[in-house]
């Protein structure tokens, strides 16, 4: 789910914390999902990747804390090309004052085809992946343009 | 004994006259769904507004969802996130806030969409009865408000449907997401 690639406007010279929720794991005996931890794993190595922001931190103080809720992740039941839409919400909040500097709603479609995936349910797995992996593209991308203070308080 | 030659010649019992008839029906309105279009859908209707006037007011647009129907707090919480993304997406608006501008202050629209009905699909329902399971629909009630302005701006309903006639057909969510695009469509044609 980590994107190969990223545009970005500017890197914040800031530490971030990183929470996710809303995702759900796979149930063995119906379609696959993404997990909370699956989405904040990938998220965590995209914005090291990226640069985005300085580092993550899981612990002790960070200077920013970006809240994702993966909202729906609305996949097919049966198809040829099978398009699954994750649709998120990231806020982003100052941990000094706890002000929210970002709230960005994203939707990202990404289809699979039979070419991508023989079988309904490898095809479902991809095009979840690939939602999700565009989703958190968009979502750094929309960060980077953040015009951020360049020394928040805490940080 | 009064027998026409139709049931003389292809003599049928009760169950089994039911059975063919049951057939028929289910034929014909399978030949419907797929002849008529069973496609999901939106569709818009004016309900109300106090001016024509072009949204160019304001850089911030409020999007709040209410539901009306009952056990809908999953599809209140997809219409709104989708009503923001399409509406930040649509880039014509410098902030899309999703509760409270930042700045309360600040001079907004406010978009408020109301769920007034909801017929579920579910994704089960759809894999162990295929069309039979019929078409999740969503009624929205849509009010947009300004916030330097008494009374509405605009009112409006849009009906989302998802597809049907088949067991790969939508479910709720195609039904919202097609509610959600109406209403983004809406409001970005007046800006």
């Amino acid at each position: 789910m980590v994107p190969k690639q990223f545009n970005i406007a500017h890197n914040h010279p800031h530490s971030t914390s990183l929470v996710v929720t809303g995702g759900k794991k796979t149930n063995p005996h119906w379609k696959s999902d993404i997990s909370s931890e699956a989405f904040a794993q990938a998220l965590a190595d995209s914005i090291k990747q990226s640069g985005v922001f300085s580092s993550v931190i899981n612990q002790g103080d960070s200077g920013y804390r970006l809240d994702v809720t993966l909202v729906k992740v609305i996949t097919p039941n049966v198809g040829f090309n099978m398009t699954v839409t994750a649709v998120t919400e990231w806020r982003l909040t100052q941990v000094a004052g706890g002000k929210l500097v970002s709230e960005e709603y994203i939707s990202t479609p990404f289809t699979a085809t039979v070419g991508d995936a023989f079988t309904a349910i490898a095809r479902i797995r991809v095009a979840n992946e690939g939602a999700a992996r565009e989703n958190i593209k968009e979502g750094i991308r929309r960060l980077s343009e953040l015009q951020l203070p360049v020394k928040p308080a805490g940080n | 004994m009064n027998m026409n030659a139709g049931s003389f010649l292809c003599p049928a019992t009760g169950p089994t006259k039911s059975a063919a008839k049951f057939a028929v029906m289910l034929t014909v309105v399978c030949v419907c769904c797929f002849s008529t279009g069973c496609a999901s859908s939106g569709t818009t209707k004016n309900t109300g507004g106090t001016t024509n006037d072009p949204l160019t007011s304001h850089d911030t647009v409020v999007v709040e969802a209410m539901s009306e129907a009952p056990n809908s707090d999953q599809e209140r919480k997809l219409l709104h996130a989708l009503i923001a993304s399409g509406l930040q997406q649509g880039g014509k608006f410098k902030r899309v806030a999703g509760s409270v501008p930042l700045e309360e202050s600040a001079p907004h629209f406010k978009v408020t969409a109301r769920i007034k009905a909801l017929s579920k699909v579910s994704d089960g329902a759809r894999v162990a009865v295929g069309a039979l399971a019929g078409r999740a629909s969503i009624v929205v009630d849509v009010e947009l408000t300004d916030s330097q302005r008494s009374g509405s701006v605009r009112e409006f309903q849009v009906v989302g449907k998802s597809s049907a006639g088949w067991v790969g057909a939508g479910t709720t969510d195609q039904a919202v997401q097609r509610a959600a695009e109406q209403i983004v469509v809406e409001i970005l044609k007046r800006r």
